[in-house]
């Protein structure tokens, strides 16, 4: 799968949980999830169970500790994929 | 699970020690705070008191305290509700230790008070390392036949009701990492308490009751978990509203 074809899924599936929706539409790979987006961090979890459905992935405890920003997520996503 | 390093047992055995030492100070203390200054008291208090006792009783295994949270004092006016403070000198491992956010205890004195008062800090969205030595000290005390008791809204509720959104999935990992624990929900509000507020308020009447659960899942990791803490958080949301119920009825609260 392409980069930005992963990246525009995980935009979806970040979408639900995104307070700052505002920030959304100018995201790019360095944008955090918490600190720009206003993911809750409890949410957190959710959006790593959801890539895990989405993409038919497993995503270990470490790898979803990476995941701080847009580009981190795609890329933990890739890595399993492979 | 993996076992504490053998100085964080000493640690905690040396708090348990030395809370036990100064529980004689500094229960009369709270309890005149609580009973004189706030003029707080329980609904039904002796049925609530009875009914602990028999839940923990008839429990030979881990137990796991899992309690709505509106304000800072939730822990203290807990403690109190569930036993009359003298019966914990015999029965010392029923008060309960607490898990508290480690930032809230900036001045020395709280962090006193909250060693003697059986606290292990737990840091929010901290690094692994050290939420994984949090979780192994609260399964060593679980296992050993401590009480031990969690928010597992994970903070104060923002909408003064059970919050079954935003909830943390923490207390899942604590009751995965003891597989065998079972939770004792516990619903507590006072009748003033219409909102989230740092301290009670004075002259309130708290309800208490008590629902032994025992949550289960197949599935492993953070979807366990996330299941594991739905459960108790529906739980919580289904007392809250038998809760408003007997409010509305104006029948009494029986634990």
């Amino acid at each position: 799968m392409e980069h930005q074809e992963t990246f525009d899924k995980v935009i979806g599936i970040i979408k639900p949980f995104v307070k700052n929706t505002d920030k959304l539409a100018g995201a790019d790979q360095n944008t955090r999830l918490l600190e720009d987006l206003g993911v809750n961090s409890a949410r957190l979890v959710d959006i790593v169970l959801a890539f895990e459905d989405e993409f038919d992935i497993a995503i270990d405890d470490e790898a979803a500790d990476r995941v701080r920003t847009l580009g981190d997520a795609v890329t933990v996503i890739q890595e399993q994929k492979q | 699970m993996d076992t504490i390093a053998r100085r964080d047992k000493r640690i905690l055995a040396l708090q348990r020690r030395m809370s036990f030492l100064f529980f004689p100070i500094v229960a009369p203390t709270a309890l005149f705070w609580l009973r004189v200054i706030k003029r707080l008291s329980v609904r039904d208090a002796d049925i609530v008191r009875a009914r602990f006792a028999k839940l923990v009783e008839a429990e030979p295994g881990p137990i796991l305290i899992c309690s709505n949270h509106l304000t800072l004092l939730d822990t203290v006016i807990l403690v109190w509700a569930l036993a009359p403070l003298h019966t914990y000198l015999w029965h010392y491992s029923r008060f309960a230790w607490s898990v508290p956010e480690k930032t809230n205890f900036s001045t020395w004195f709280w962090r006193v008070a909250s060693f003697l008062g059986k606290c292990v800090y737990v840091t929010r969205g901290g690094p692994r390392e050290e939420v994984k030595r949090t979780l192994g000290k609260i399964a060593y005390l679980l296992e050993s036949g401590e009480l031990v008791s969690i928010f597992p809204e994970g903070g104060r509720s923002r909408t003064a009701r059970v919050d079954t959104e935003n909830f943390a999935y923490g207390v899942g990992q604590m009751v995965q990492v003891v597989p065998e624990t079972k939770v004792l929900c516990v619903y507590m509000r006072g009748r003033k308490q219409e909102g989230y507020t740092d301290y009670p308020h004075t002259g309130d009447e708290y309800s208490v009751a008590l629902e032994m659960l025992a949550p289960t899942t197949s599935a492993t990791g953070l979807r366990g978990a996330r299941d594991l803490a739905t459960q108790i958080i529906r739980k919580l949301a289904e007392m809250e509203v038998a809760y408003f119920d007997r409010e509305r009825s104006g029948r009494p609260s029986r634990a």
